[in-house]
């Protein structure tokens, strides 16, 4: 069982890594963005879904990574390898520090907190003068080299392979905790948090520990987006950000991993498409989200049951029918 | 003097100014099946929640097999061996059945950490199949609890306490809301259940717990109005007058 869902993900990586020789420049640009939201907004159902947990604050981690790797890059000249190390690393340290907190409060108000979290790290990005880039954001980050002649992270087809590496790793890692004691408590946790503290479980440790994976996968794409487009601004903290991967959450279908994944780079290439157009893309979403609580309540994840049910009944309708 | 696997010693439980349970004390035998009778609000509900530490007692006494459980938090309790089903039913309505009596056996395997391995490994998976096998309830393992009807439910809900690997179990009720049909599956799973389990089953159905019990103890507003062999019980006039109606 187990062992089908990771080979789904490396079939899905490999189909993946042939769009470089399908697509141009635009469309592998893409793909490396739809990636990146994709796979943060998979990174997030580990906590929306799994554990029950809505945040409107995720962008904060995603942001606050990319803010640390600017910083070591522009700032400081450090080694981007480095600087990503640091922005990960620092990130990982402010949920770890945030998340005992946070997880007191549930439902709403953990969403409420979790915002509120989010427009902090937003504010001070934006009032943080010269340091921060303050409304300008830090430009010129250089991106990592591999050492390897055949693979350079600067040319757009590099660095898509590149991305799509790390989010292969990531999806495999959480996939495999997903299915562990600590992943299967999450759902637990969600149905039924006081069942599972008189089954003896530490209820509130599950809770930061889905949390911290949650912002760590944030902070890696965060990271990846950072040297994508070689400059981090305050937009990358900005409340939509964490509405849109929320969003991605509900429309793929909470809980379910690979729906998530699916919206969340759909949704990237969606809004791409409509900003060139319309400045209403949140009334696209929003709309979106009507649509899909609507007529798949589950999320893009539950298509195949819909379908086969829908394809079902006609028939045993029929037999009933026949039936005398 | 048979060994005693719980004891509950002068239990006294006040909300406010309402005594839910005035210096109850009763004595279960080890591998005996205890019935506790009672009018609603006579304090049945309390005394299995001051038992499990889900409310803490003003004074009394709580004993596992001669040990003192009286404030252990309610978890350690359970790695202790008491497990308890509950009135209204309490199971994780988005995993299957088998996920749920895996999510409840991995603590007592001391297998619930770790997020590098699969929760229903070999082992755990086998002696979750085992169980729902053994309940008659294997058809099931694989449909998510919202999917089971009321019935099935109740009966799934045995099965998750049993996962715990309990010496002393306690049953809310087991029956409440079950048709006929349904509550005779439930009395004869319970029948079923291995004679060196300890069981102490709440209960109206008066029918299913003569069919069960050996052992009454019959609580009125809080207190303690009869305790005995079952078929005792049943003839006591005071007993009679307040639950049975005379």
């Amino acid at each position: 069982m187990r062992g089908r869902g990771e080979l789904i993900v490396l079939l899905g990586a490999a189909i993946l890594a042939c769009a470089p020789l399908l697509f141009g420049v635009y469309w592998t640009n893409l793909l490396t963005q739809a990636i990146i939201f994709g796979g943060a907004a998979l990174g997030l159902d580990i906590l929306v879904g799994r554990t029950g947990m809505p945040s409107l604050g995720h962008g904060a981690f995603f942001g606050l990574a990319g803010y640390g790797v600017a910083l070591g890059v522009t700032r400081w000249s450090w080694n981007p390898w480095l600087a990503a190390a640091f922005g990960i690393l620092a990130t990982i340290a402010i949920a770890l520090a945030f998340a005992p907190l946070a997880v007191r409060a549930r439902g709403l108000t953990f969403l409420t907190v979790m915002l509120a979290f989010g427009q902090v790290c937003w504010g001070l990005a934006t009032r943080g003068g010269e340091f921060t880039g303050g409304e300008n954001g830090l430009p010129g980050i250089r991106r990592p080299s591999l050492g390897l002649d055949f693979w350079d992270l600067d040319s757009p087809d590099g660095f898509y392979l590149f991305t799509l590496l790390v989010a292969t790793i990531l999806t495999l890692a959480i996939a495999r905790l997903a299915a562990s004691p600590v992943g299967l408590s999450l759902q637990g946790i969600r149905d039924n948090d006081r069942r599972m503290l008189a089954l003896g479980y530490n209820v509130a440790a599950r809770r930061v520990v889905a949390f911290v994976v949650a912002a760590a996968a944030g902070a890696v794409y965060g990271a990846l987006s950072a040297f994508f487009n070689g400059f981090v601004g305050p937009g990358s903290l900005d409340w939509r950000l964490s509405a849109q991967l929320l969003l991605s959450v509900v429309i793929g279908g909470a809980g379910s991993l690979w729906g998530p994944f699916a919206a969340g780079g759909a949704l990237h290439i969606v809004r791409t498409y409509l900003t060139g157009e319309t400045q209403r893309w949140p009334m696209v979403l929003g709309a979106l989200y009507v649509i899909a609580v609507l007529v798949l309540p589950g999320g893009i994840a539950s298509i195949g049951g819909v379908l086969r049910r829908r394809w079902r009944r006609p028939r045993r309708q029929a037999a009933l029918e026949s039936a005398p | 003097m048979t060994e005693s696997a719980l004891t509950v010693d002068n239990l006294t439980v006040r909300f406010g100014g309402i005594v839910a349970l005035a210096d109850v004390s009763l004595t279960v035998r080890a591998g005996s099946r205890h019935g506790i009778l009672g009018p609603n609000g006579s304090g049945k509900t309390t005394l299995f929640n001051a038992i499990t530490g889900m409310i803490m007692p003003q004074s009394g006494r709580v004993l596992l097999a001669g040990r003192e459980i009286t404030r252990l938090a309610p978890h350690a309790r359970v790695s202790l061996g008491l497990a308890r089903t509950f009135q209204i039913t309490s199971l994780f309505p988005s995993l299957t059945a088998r996920e749920n009596v895996v999510l409840a056996a991995l603590p007592a395997l001391r297998r619930h950490r770790g997020a590098w391995r699969p929760a229903a490994d070999r082992e755990v998976a086998e002696r979750a199949d085992r169980l729902l096998t053994d309940l008659g309830l294997s058809h099931l393992a694989d449909r998510p609890v919202v999917s089971l009807g009321y019935g099935e439910q109740r009966q799934l809900e045995i099965a998750v306490a049993l996962a715990t690997n309990p010496r002393v179990l306690l049953l809310d009720e087991p029956t409440a809301g079950l048709s006929a049909a349904e509550t005779r599956t439930v009395v004869s799973l319970i029948q079923r259940l291995p004679a060196d389990l300890t069981i102490v089953l709440i209960e109206h159905d008066l029918g299913v717990v003569f069919d069960l019990a050996e052992h009454l103890t019959v609580l009125a507003h809080g207190e303690r109005i009869a305790d005995g062999p079952a078929r005792f019980v049943r003839e006591d006039p005071i007993v009679k007058e307040v639950y049975l109606g005379g």
